[in-house]
């Protein structure tokens, strides 16, 4: 349960950050100032997102930390590896927060936005109580699109199976795909929203 | 005392504007009522489903045939053959939940009465299936080698035949559980974001002290968040009930509809109340947004909507008495799956009314304090 409860809350956590803090701007108004300034559209995202994502992986640390030193859960496999996967994991939820603010105006929608579009996946489809592979309908598919699940092989697989690098190649290049795809997704959200 | 009720509820009005407004908002609370619960349904969750099953057949006799065939969807997928060297790597990727390995001679060994050893091999980190299909699969051949030796020798009949009947739902169908669960957990969710969340937008923007300008008190401030945001709830949780739970899921409601909702009202009196607290608590919604997770997970995941209460620690399970969303699963419960009427879930409505009550009047008083610092 720990391993899975830390890409729980790596997903909460840094979406809801990422998503309030883009959207904060819009309704307060602050986005305007960026509009005069000659920062372009993937250079504000990118600006906002890296201390997500230092955030991300400090919070990363300390649930580590506690994972081994309260819980006394052996991390068995790569550390390497793991801490990989948490750095392109940490980038793909601050990218899935930042698409779901490029479409939101309101920080309440986007709070509750980024609450339900996070935690029922995270909770129900990602394999945290089901494996994926036995999912049926919709959350099959949800389960599939899902960062998270790639993440949970990661992290159950490096932490219980002793898994390397090798065994989980394949799961970080999932992720690694994710990350331009959700930053061209908001970039193109927000574009519309410019014009 | 009439002017109190006339503000409460012009300015509960105002809320309900500032609602209907964000289209993007009431987009999402629909998506939650209705797509959101429709996947948690469909999707088969609790039960042993389609579960990844691979037989390392080292005997490759009759009987060890046969008990690859017994496994069946849509409990298992189809078994994969596999060879033994592969068991570890297969396990490892997670691409196999269960393995059997049937070892070499079984057959002759059994027949002989040398009591040959199989192994099953479970992934445990698959924690839904593990433990029940560890179940599901040593039932299957015990029921296979028993039938394979009945033919050869009289197998001795079990002393007791046991009868077991389903109550309240017959096929143990998880849809009609999941479903209703989902609700509920959407109602604590959103009840606690709404309050909060206008809260904390008035205090942002600054119009907190408009109103505090004008001839209102906090009482009558917090009150018209709650009514109007709990109305918007109630109608969500009406309809979902109905429309997608009952009409579009087909599962069966045994009691009243109406009786839930008026528990729906209570409950959502201390989750808004919540919800005001946080709003006060917090100075900027990022804040809120954490605090919210830090009260909300645990109120959901604890409550017996996803696991049982019974199987919880007795510390947790003494704790968790004290959260309203225990009481409300329990009702909701009682009353959508059993049928229950008013004068069985009586007391948990008591229970939530009183705990909200107090909760109430703690968020009131933290907010009166908090808005007369502001001033």
């Amino acid at each position: 349960m720990v391993p899975s409860t830390l890409a729980l809350l790596l997903v909460l956590i840094p979406a809801i950050l990422m998503a309030l803090s883009i959207v904060r701007e819009k309704e307060l108004g602050s986005i305007t100032n960026f509009y005069v300034t000659p920062v372009n559209g993937i250079e504000f995202l990118i600006g906002k997102q890296l201390p997500y994502i230092a955030v991300g992986l400090v919070n990363f640390a300390v649930m580590l930390l506690m994972a081994l030193f309260v819980f006394r859960v052996p991390l068995k496999g790569s550390f390497p590896t793991l801490a990989l996967g948490a750095l392109l994991y940490v980038t793909t939820t601050t990218g899935y927060g930042m698409l779901i603010s490029s479409f939101t105006r309101t920080q309440i929608a986007a709070l509750f936005g980024t609450a339900i579009l996070t935690f029922v996946p995270a909770m129900q489809f990602s394999g945290m109580l089901t494996p994926v592979s036995s999912l049926s309908g919709p959350g099959a598919i949800i389960g599939h699109i899902f960062p998270m699940t790639y993440f949970l092989e990661i992290s159950v697989g490096t932490f219980t199976k002793r898994l390397g690098f090798g065994d989980l190649r394949v799961n970080l290049i999932e992720l690694a795909i994710f990350i331009p795809v959700l930053t061209l997704m908001s970039l193109a959200f927000l574009r519309k929203q410019e014009a | 005392m009439r002017r109190m009720v006339a503000n409460i509820f012009w300015l509960g009005t105002k809320e309900l504007r500032a609602f209907s407004h964000d289209f993007v908002l009431v987009a999402l609370v629909v998506w939650a009522f209705s797509f959101s619960i429709v996947s948690i349904a469909r999707s088969s969750l609790q039960e042993l489903h389609d579960a990844s099953i691979g037989i390392a057949d080292e005997d490759q006799s009759a009987l060890s045939r046969r008990i690859s065939q017994a496994f069946l969807p849509p409990y298992f997928k189809t078994p994969r053959p596999i060879a033994t060297h592969d068991i570890e790597g297969l396990m490892n990727t997670g691409a196999l939940t269960f393995v059997i390995d049937i070892p070499p001679n079984f057959q002759r060994d059994l027949v002989g009465g040398r009591q040959p050893r199989l192994q099953v091999y479970v992934d445990a980190t698959a924690m839904m299936q593990a433990g029940i299909g560890a179940g599901y699969i040593q039932q299957i051949i015990s029921a296979e080698l028993n039938n394979f030796l009945s033919r050869s020798e009289v197998v001795p009949r079990p002393p007791v035949n046991l009868d077991v009947r389903i109550a309240f739902n017959p096929n143990v169908t998880t849809a009609w559980f999941t479903s209703v669960m989902a609700i509920i957990n959407d109602v604590t969710m959103l009840a606690v974001i709404l309050a909060g969340a206008a809260i904390v937008r008035e205090r942002e923007h600054g119009t907190m002290d408009h109103l505090l300008v004008m001839p209102l008190t906090p009482f009558e401030i917090a009150m018209s968040k709650i009514w109007s945001n709990a109305l918007v709830i109630t109608v969500a949780v009406g309809l979902s009930l109905t429309v997608v739970v009952r009409g579009l899921l087909g599962v069966p409601i045994a009691g009243s509809i109406l009786l839930f909702l008026a528990g729906v009202v209570i409950y959502l009196f201390f989750a808004t109340a919540i919800g005001i607290f946080l709003g006060t608590v917090a100075r900027s919604m990022p804040q809120l947004g954490l605090l919210y997770m830090l009260v909300v997970i645990p109120m959901n995941m604890l409550s017996g909507s996803n696991t049982p209460l019974e199987s919880m620690p007795p510390f947790l399970r003494t704790v968790m008495q004290a959260s309203p969303s225990t009481h409300f699963v329990s009702f909701a419960q009682a009353i959508l799956y059993r049928g229950a009427g008013f004068d069985t879930v009586w007391p948990q409505f008591l229970a939530v009314a009183m705990i909200g009550g107090l909760f109430l009047g703690l968020a009131l008083l933290r907010f009166r304090r908090v808005t007369a610092q502001a001033t």
